[in-house]
């Protein structure tokens, strides 16, 4: 983490370079000489910038962005009633298909708020082998998150650094349950099977390389001059600001909010294993993302950890049937997932189909939290603001 | 502010807001009359829970059931609180959040468009995923749809009327369209050719 903040406060020499930086940033300022007027210009559903299908009108007063009407629910296919009419296991494939950047950690939302709702006990290798794989999926999740703010920025080289070690995760993962997207990997009452032979003799080889690779990319991405000109400052939000409109996860942090789950509500077997919840400061554009590479590094001591601590046993629980009948009752539970706090709320009338599944999606909230943030910047920033809070339509839709 | 949330504490603190009780599976829960929502919500900003993080709606035969959860960023120990109300189906109205926590905007749009709840005081209460000419709200229980496919849970034997369906696809006779015919002839050829 020093490293970074070496960066970022590091003084890029622009001698004999003949540019002019000391005019940044008066997003907003008047121009008398010019005639404008406001344009609302549509964006998206289809447009590459959008992360998906999301559409936005944004007026727009020259440069600056002064109003921004998100209208979403283009992939919305309504998850929470189809859950009515599943059953409680047949169910977890669909979770996938939510945030379908980090599918272990959806899956282990629900199987964790199914658990509290019947009263499973999972196995101790189970719990670990979770841990593994959902920290392995935030890393990965993270790493394309990074790649895109780079892309996003006209970085276009540490595209291929971060979506190597990606491919590595996705190998690892197809180790594991043989899909590499998709996963539903998770069981209520444990995971659908064991680790193969040799797979963590292979995630610590692969987290020695990723740590390379963290170091040279951080120098490559996040200490780019254009990349820092592009992000540092640009787009800040307070706290206050964040806590208002809802924002969660790695965007809340980069506000200075020590919020993550993993500690606020411990789930698992996290309180056994030693992390810092990272936080950042202004929560401007370079902060959202610098604190996804310090969230890789904790991930990294995280699994570490736990194939330290890693015992043996069963992976999943005795008898659980396929289909089973919590008492009638209502559960909450959440895991920190990679773009916040995504929860469950399941009410069951004690027959095989619950009665009623929430899904609080995090991208859903960070969404709704743009128009206040982005409102007045330039639309170069806004696009790259929007980048930031890491969003994923499956789940702003679900 | 940054103290540990303590329930009796809270309770001399906030006495009109109700009792929050803890409840199995959720934590923290304060139920409420319709009524009384607003005034119990503002008493919870003031405790110190700052994070609105959602409102679900649920369908029952009389009424709908709300059930919002709120996070205090500000304690020590980081708590969250169940916030509950009810409103009968005949009138589905409650007041609006989003003058106490914007960010419930979005969330009561939601339950708006898909269980039909009205919240009073919203600054745009419109449909959010579906359509605006949508007709009905998907998650009522009532809501009929043809679409809708209800999963076997293995318990129940299938229906008589699929099965036979099943049966009249297997004793059909295998029959190219004629329409196809001379591309399948075309194709077979080709594969003599070469």
């Amino acid at each position: 983490m020093s490293k970074l903040e070496e960066i970022k406060t590091s003084e890029v020499s622009l001698d004999g370079l003949g540019v002019d930086i000391s005019s940044n940033g008066d997003a907003g300022e008047s121009r008398t000489d010019i005639r404008s007027e406001e344009l609302a210009i549509n964006f998206g559903p289809q447009h590459p910038s959008a992360h998906g299908v999301f559409r936005a009108i944004f007026h727009v007063d020259g440069e600056v962005v002064t109003k921004i009407e998100p209208k979403i629910g283009y992939l919305h296919r309504c998850f929470e009633k189809i859950a009515e009419n599943r059953t409680y296991t047949q169910f977890i494939p669909y979770t996938d298909r939510m945030d379908y950047v980090s599918s272990m950690l959806n899956n282990w939302a629900y199987v964790l708020t199914v658990e509290k709702l019947a009263g499973i006990e999972v196995p101790e290798r189970a719990e670990y082998i979770r841990v593994i794989v959902g920290e392995l999926q935030r890393i990965a999740s993270h790493l394309v998150f990074l790649t895109t703010a780079g892309v996003e920025t006209g970085a276009v080289t540490p595209y291929m650094y971060y979506f190597d070690e990606r491919e590595q995760i996705l190998n690892l993962f197809e180790g594991v349950c043989g899909a590499r997207l998709t996963y539903n990997y998770m069981r209520i009452g444990g995971v659908s099977a064991d680790l193969p032979d040799g797979w963590l003799e292979d995630t610590k080889v692969f987290l020695k390389r990723l740590a390379k690779t963290m170091d040279e990319t951080d120098k490559l991405l996040l200490g780019n001059y254009i990349f820092k000109k592009r992000m540092i400052g640009m787009v800040p939000f307070t706290a206050e600001d964040a806590l208002k409109w809802g924002l969660t996860g790695p965007s809340l942090r980069a506000a200075g909010v020590p919020y993550d789950i993993r500690k606020a509500d411990p789930y698992s077997v996290y309180p056994r294993i030693d992390f810092d919840v990272c936080t950042r400061f202004n929560c401007d554009n370079y902060d959202r993302a610098s604190i996804r590479s310090d969230e890789i590094r904790q991930s990294m001591r995280i699994i570490e950890q736990a194939i330290e601590q890693i015992p043996d046993g069963p992976v999943k629980a005795e008898g659980i049937p396929k289909v089973f009948k919590p008492a009638a009752g209502e559960a909450y539970g959440h895991v920190e997932a990679s773009r916040g706090d995504l929860g469950f709320y399941i009410v069951s009338d004690g027959t095989t189909k619950p009665y009623r599944v929430k899904i609080q999606g995090p991208s859903f909230g960070n969404l709704q939290a743009l128009p206040a943030m982005a409102e007045g910047s330039y639309f170069g920033d806004v696009i790259l603001a929007f980048g930031t809070l890491d969003t994923v339509f499956g789940e702003v839709d679900r | 502010m940054n103290e540990e949330f303590n329930l009796e504490k809270q309770e001399k603190e906030m006495p009109e807001q109700g009792k929050i009780v803890l409840e199995d599976g959720l934590g923290y829960a304060l139920s409420v009359e319709r009524k009384d929502l607003l005034k119990a919500a503002s008493g919870l900003k003031e405790a110190g829970f700052d994070l609105f993080q959602f409102v679900a709606g649920v369908d029952y035969p009389d009424s709908i059931k709300l059930t919002y959860r709120v996070f205090s960023s500000k304690r020590k120990n980081q708590i969250a609180v169940f916030l509950k109300t009810e409103v009968p189906k005949d009138d589905p109205t409650v007041d609006s959040l989003v003058s106490i926590w914007p960010a419930a905007d979005w969330h009561e749009r939601e339950t708006f468009d898909l269980l039909g709840v009205d919240f009073v005081g919203h600054p745009n209460m419109s449909r959010i995923f579906m359509p605006g000419d949508w007709v009905g709200y998907p998650l009522r229980k009532d809501y009929a749809d043809d679409r809708i496919i209800v999963m076997d849970d293995g318990k129940k034997e299938k229906p008589a009327a699929k099965v036979e369906k099943a049966e009249a696809v297997e004793t059909a006779p295998e029959k190219v369209p004629e329409a196809h015919q001379e591309q399948v002839q075309e194709a077979e050829d080709a594969k003599t050719d070469s």
